[in-house]
């Protein structure tokens, strides 16, 4: 039921390079923070939600644009958690959590 | 803490204005920051709170509780139905407190942080060869969550998850740290097992488990009548049994789950598992039926003489979770167990005859008695039948014409669901509710974790 770590992280370290910005903007802070309030759903493919470095299942969220996909992690969206599970992040840490797991830039 | 990459971009822009003298244009580029309000799940409950806090230890979190001039509630996932969390104080989260702790293999037991995500539970438990003894049939909650409200999931052998727990910590509002069990201090520690957070912030759980398992999940669509008629050896003869009656329909979804050896069936796509695509037919046929009550009845009939599942094998936290990816509200009310089938079949009764408006199922379970205050099963095997509606709808008129049954059987409301009851009927429900209050005085005399609902709830001005 569940990916596997090692590729998975062999990925991101990939779609990271790509990112060089959010990679300089404190990626182990939220690396940290994906890992506590994120990966539950987003490293597990039977939670139906889109999983983090699947450029396929994250390209029409993320044509929806930032403000939308904004409105879905702090209000909420089908099953996903208002917050996403980190009722302390800031609005800033969403975007940069959304990023990371899509691997694309919302800009 | 380290900038995010948007606050890198906005301090350097802020910067390049100010050095090219004409600031304004620039900084006023940068996002327009939202006021971050706090919803539950579905979206019913919110609250700007004044402060957000997630402490690292306890340490941590006593120092900021004795020092923070507000009100604190906790949260975990938001996934409480009732106002237990909304608060213009300060919203406590243990989401950096998570994760297992220490496991005992002799005796089966494991320590978790109060706010671990229970959905890593089951693998975390895996690995050191333990799995738990029932779980809810959702797990998005965090442990302390679930407990806090004496979350639970069927069987008539299997309390709630609070049943289950062996010794907890609690830091209080003073900020002192309690190790409580069944030895120590127990007073404390029998209404910490359910307390929704009213007696200070649970950080870490010790929880009484099993060896691994695995389960075969079982489900069926048959008349509700029959299964109401054959209810005893459906409770008896399954490890875990519930059903979903399908409103103005004459039919229910039977679900069974029973310890397997069996080899793992492939994993289903989320959203197929446990009936959830049969909730788009039972919408369609409320949208399109709901002026025709007769016609709408043979269409879900009909569906429900074609539904038809595939038998799920997987390891035991697996197969009891279901993704749930259609928002509703929901009330549940446990009934003392011999009283279900009356309360059901009056419950349909009422629905059908005042055509009440909804579509969702009905959720039928069973639930072993415990020995906690004030926990909905305290001294008595109980039934406990929840009723939900789409998030987009009014509940009030449907949810309040079936809670009058709900009082009719002696029902006692589930403390994360929607309910209208206060201190004044609550203590009738509950023969050791003075047994709480009185702790909750003690350890908190000021209310610090207090919002309006549960000044309601406990009688407290």
């Amino acid at each position: 039921m569940h990916a596997g770590k090692f590729p998975q992280r062999l990925l991101l370290s990939g779609l990271l390079a790509c990112l060089p910005l959010l990679a300089q903007a404190g990626e182990a802070e939220i690396q940290g923070v994906y890992e506590r309030s994120c990966k539950a759903c987003h490293g597990t493919p039977a939670t139906g939600a889109p999983q983090t470095g699947d450029a396929q299942a994250w390209a029409p969220r993320v044509a929806q644009g930032a403000d939308i996909l904004l409105d879905h992690t702090i209000d909420g969206y089908k099953a996903m958690p208002p917050m996403g599970m980190c009722m302390d992040c800031t609005e800033d840490q969403f975007l940069a959590l959304i990023e990371y797991m899509s691997g694309t830039s919302l800009d | 803490m380290a900038l995010t990459r948007r606050q890198l971009i906005a301090r350097m822009s802020a910067l390049a204005a100010l050095a090219a003298g004409g600031g304004w244009p620039l900084a006023a580029t940068a996002r327009r920051k939202r006021i971050m309000v706090w919803r539950n799940w579905s979206g019913a409950q919110q609250c700007v709170p004044a402060e957000r806090f997630a402490p690292g230890d306890e340490m941590e979190l006593a120092d900021w509780l004795r020092a923070t001039p507000y009100s604190v509630r906790p949260v975990g996932a938001g996934h409480s139905f009732s106002a237990v969390v909304p608060t213009d104080g300060a919203l406590l989260t243990l989401a950096r407190m998570q994760g297992l702790i220490s496991h005992d293999a002799d005796k089966h037991q494991a320590e978790f942080h109060g706010g671990t995500a229970m959905a890593t539970m089951g693998p975390a438990l895996k690995e050191v060869g333990q799995g738990m003894l029932n779980m809810a049939d959702i797990d998005y909650q965090t442990l302390a969550g679930a407990l806090a409200t004496s979350t639970h999931g069927t069987g008539i052998g299997f309390g709630s998850y609070s049943s289950n727990i062996t010794g907890l910590r609690l830091v209080t509002a003073g900020g002192e740290v309690i190790d409580c069990d069944a030895d120590n201090r127990p007073e404390v520690f029998n209404a910490a097992c359910v307390s929704l957070g009213a007696l200070g912030v649970v950080t870490r759980v010790r929880l009484q488990n099993r060896s691994a398992f695995r389960l075969k999940e079982r489900m069926s669509v048959e008349k509700t009548e029959d299964l109401l008629d054959n209810i005893d050896s459906l409770v008896r003869e399954n490890r875990h049994w519930e059903m979903q009656v399908v409103t103005h329909s004459d039919y229910a979804a039977s679900i069974s789950l029973n310890e397997t050896d069996e080899e793992p069936t492939p994993v289903e796509e989320g959203a197929s598992e446990g009936g959830n695509e049969y909730l788009y037919w039972m919408q369609k046929a409320d949208q399109y039926g709901r002026d025709a009550p007769g016609a709408r009845r043979a269409l879900l009939n009909l569906v429900a003489g074609f539904a038809d599942f595939e038998e799920r094998v997987g390891e035991s936290w697996e197969i009891y979770a279901n993704v749930r990816d259609v928002r509703f509200n929901e009330m549940e009310y446990s009934v003392p167990a011999e009283a279900g089938p009356a309360c059901l079949r009056e419950i349909i009764q009422t629905i059908n005859e005042q055509q009440l408006h909804t579509w969702f199922p009905i959720e039928y379970r069973y639930i072993k008695a415990d020995e906690i205050p004030i926990s909905m099963f305290e001294g008595r095997d109980s039934c406990a039948i929840s009723i939900h509606q789409h998030y987009s709808q009014s509940w009030h008129e449907y949810f309040g014409a079936i809670e009058k049954i709900f009082w009719k059987y002696e029902g006692r409301p589930h403390w994360g669901k929607l309910h209208s009851l206060n201190a004044r009927h609550l203590g009738s429900l509950y023969p050791r509710w003075e047994e709480f209050t009185e702790v909750r005085q003690a350890l908190d005399p000021q209310g610090k974790f207090l919002n309006g609902h549960l000044r309601s709830l406990f009688g407290v001005t």
